[in-house]
């Protein structure tokens, strides 16, 4: 008989369980209490927020639990903002004559191709799939590098995202009439799509918990990912890859996971980032945004889910309170950047873990160990240790 | 049970540029012995190993290595990982383990192979939760035969050097391989872990398994091993009994000089 109880080690603390709980309960109530109901800076802040939580616990995926240093994250919020901005785009005329090119209005009897109620959810998906494959495209030539090389790959592959995303129709493909080009793509009233028979504008009750949910889907997928067998196997490959493929994994199969489900994660959240602004425009999405998004996580704690949620977070929450003049001091935009890097500097320099790094071990507990070790298992054929000791 | 050797190693060649770090090395491992590789500093040991274990390409040459349920597979050219899937596992010369996590996680990542719970499962956590409790009653169970099973939770870097080793074997062992390749396992321990350590391989071979072992310290070799070959500028210059291999007077030339076994 096993105990069904697992060990402490695999649990949150209860502390951890009780504060993330409360953070739940203050955003999920937060427009409720707030006066301005889902208007106002402070529920924008939030949302603006929880879109960046939910990048940075993607981006935590392959640079925490595998230990690759992703310097191209923005790639994926660049590829899931503009696959939205573009699907919704899109529109028909009654004769059935589809116009998708967004460089040129859609003529005047058109109505959106994707219309209908709830569409927004397969939007929501196709941007997941998407950069899920494009995680994974992108991943095959990395496959054999580490490192510093494979932050540089990312790095390149990004820049090249970006800069093939303003192509005009001067180059061999025209990019511009899917992407917008340098002024990118406006999703008007007549493109945001519906959910519960509401418009998912960015102050929409409907749009507010839509994203949250996402968060909170996102925290516990990753969560259930780190504690699994796979999750296991993507540690043995950020500590040893050697010693992992003396253990049977297939390093090359989990590393493309890996950078599947990261790219996925990074997709949606650049679908909800198209769909909060009203407007992308592939300018914007620089390796400014990979290298936020990075020095989050690492001000959080890399490997650790609630660290680079909780880091992340912080780090974008404080922007938006300077730039907000919230704190009642007002900081130019350009300073933002260097209080961001002081910030690193003092917390690498002091805790170089993070803030709050990966719980890696708890205590044992002496009853279920010895319930374990008299137990039954298929996948140990060793003599029990009491035979063998008898 | 098969009756062919485990191991066959036939004409096995590996350069390294101009280097011949092994040169057209013939030897077999026979099933339920436990076979020792020695020979001086640089004599190609290693080599051979990573060349068994996948982690050299060899330059020419065979290996095939025979499942006990008599199929051979031919191992030059397959990844490290298949290798390890086939029943053949390893420990390294300068310990390999994922120091980071848990003696218990780093002997359940030996079990990865025989497992099966993948990423969906993980998202979704599928039936993967039974799989993962019997994961964790094994993973306690390879402890515990190492010894280690009151350390469970303790960082693997933290525990001291003899632990290491020995918690790198039962990572090998949840691999449940047919074949144990440890190299140098008594390196760098006290007479008295080696003396634990002689134990606890003869247990293993008392399991059923092969186990091919690099080793320098000669008692243990000397005390335990079924077969010897003996390695020099990455030939064999020798290969038999314990008893025998000593008396060679290639091997005192080569190797053992005029120490005194």
């Amino acid at each position: 008989m096993i105990p069904p109880r697992r060990p402490r080690t695999e649990y949150a603390s209860l502390l951890d369980l009780l504060l993330g709980a409360a953070a739940l309960l203050a955003v999920v109530l937060l427009p409720l209490l707030h006066g301005g109901g889902f208007r106002g800076t402070l529920p924008n802040v939030t949302l603006y927020v929880c879109i960046y939580v939910i990048l940075g616990l993607g981006l935590n995926v392959v640079v925490g639990f595998t230990g690759l240093l992703d310097l191209g994250y923005v790639a994926f919020l660049a590829t899931g903002a503009l696959l939205t901005g573009f699907l919704l785009r899109m529109t028909t005329t009654p004769d059935g004559v589809l116009h998708w090119r967004v460089t040129e209005p859609p003529p005047a009897d058109a109505s959106p191709l994707l219309g209908f109620d709830g569409s927004y959810l397969l939007v929501l998906l196709a941007s997941g799939i998407a950069c899920a494959l494009l995680g994974v495209l992108r991943g095959i030539p990395t496959l054999r590098v580490r490192g510093d090389y494979y932050a540089i790959m990312t790095l390149g592959f990004a820049e090249i995202l970006f800069e093939t995303a303003l192509w005009d129709r001067s180059y061999p493909v025209d990019m511009e009439s899917v992407t917008g080009g340098t002024f990118g793509v406006k999703l008007s009233s007549l493109h945001v799509p519906r959910l519960f028979g509401r418009q998912l504008f960015y102050d929409e009750p409907v749009f507010y918990y839509l994203v949250v949910g996402v968060v909170v889907a996102t925290f516990v997928a990753v969560h259930h990912v780190n504690r699994s067998r796979f999750g296991r196997a993507l540690a043995s490959i950020r500590l040893d890859e050697t010693a992992a493929r003396a253990c049977g994994v297939d390093v090359a199969r989990h590393k493309l996971a890996a950078f599947a489900i990261s790219g996925f994660v990074g997709g949606v959240g650049g679908s909800l980032y198209a769909l909060n602004y009203g407007t992308v425009a592939a300018k914007g999405l620089d390796v400014w945004q990979s290298v936020l998004i990075l020095c989050g996580v690492v001000l959080g704690g890399m490997g650790s889910i609630r660290g680079a949620a909780f880091g992340v977070g912080a780090l974008m929450a404080l922007g938006e309170l300077l730039r907000e003049d919230l704190g009642g001091v007002s900081v130019p935009p350009e300073a933002r950047f260097l209080i961001y890097g002081l910030l690193l500097i003092v917390v690498m320099r002091f805790r170089p873990q993070g803030l709050l790094p990966p719980v890696r071990h708890g205590r044992p507990v002496t009853w279920e160990r010895d319930a374990l070790l008299a137990a039954e298992t298929p996948l140990c054929s060793l003599p029990a240790p009491a035979e063998e000791r008898a | 049970m098969s009756d062919a050797p485990v191991l066959a190693v036939t004409k096995l060649r590996k350069q390294f540029g101009g280097v011949v770090a092994v040169k057209d090395v013939d030897f077999e491992v026979r099933r339920g012995s436990i076979t020792a590789l020695i020979g001086p500093n640089g004599a190609g040991k290693t080599t051979v190993f990573n060349l068994v274990t996948g982690n050299y390409e060899a330059t020419a040459g065979s290996v095939s290595f025979t499942a006990p349920d008599g199929v051979a597979h031919a191992l030059v050219g397959r990844r490290p990982d298949r290798i390890a899937r086939l029943g053949i596992a390893r420990t390294f010369q300068n310990i390999r383990l994922f120091g980071d996590v848990p003696t218990l996680d780093n002997v359940k990542l030996g079990l990865h192979s025989r497992t099966r719970a993948g990423v969906l499962a993980a998202l979704l956590r599928l039936p993967a939760a039974r799989e993962e409790r019997d994961v964790r009653a094994a993973a306690y169970r390879y402890l515990d035969f190492v010894g280690l099973a009151d350390k469970s939770h303790a960082l693997a870097r933290n525990l001291p050097y003899g632990e290491q080793r020995r918690l790198e074997i039962a990572r090998a062992l949840a691999l449940a391989p047919s074949l144990l390749l440890l190299d140098e396992p008594a390196a760098g321990m006290n007479p008295q872990e080696t003396a634990d350590l002689m134990g606890l391989i003869r247990r293993i071979r008392d399991l059923g398994m092969t186990v091919l072992l690099i080793e320098h310290d000669m008692k243990l070799v000397m005390g335990i091993s079924d077969h010897v070959v003996v390695l020099d500028h990455g030939e064999v210059i020798a290969a038999g009994t314990p008893g025998a291999v000593r008396a060679d007077p290639a091997v005192v030339r080569a190797y053992l000089g005029n120490e005194e076994l």
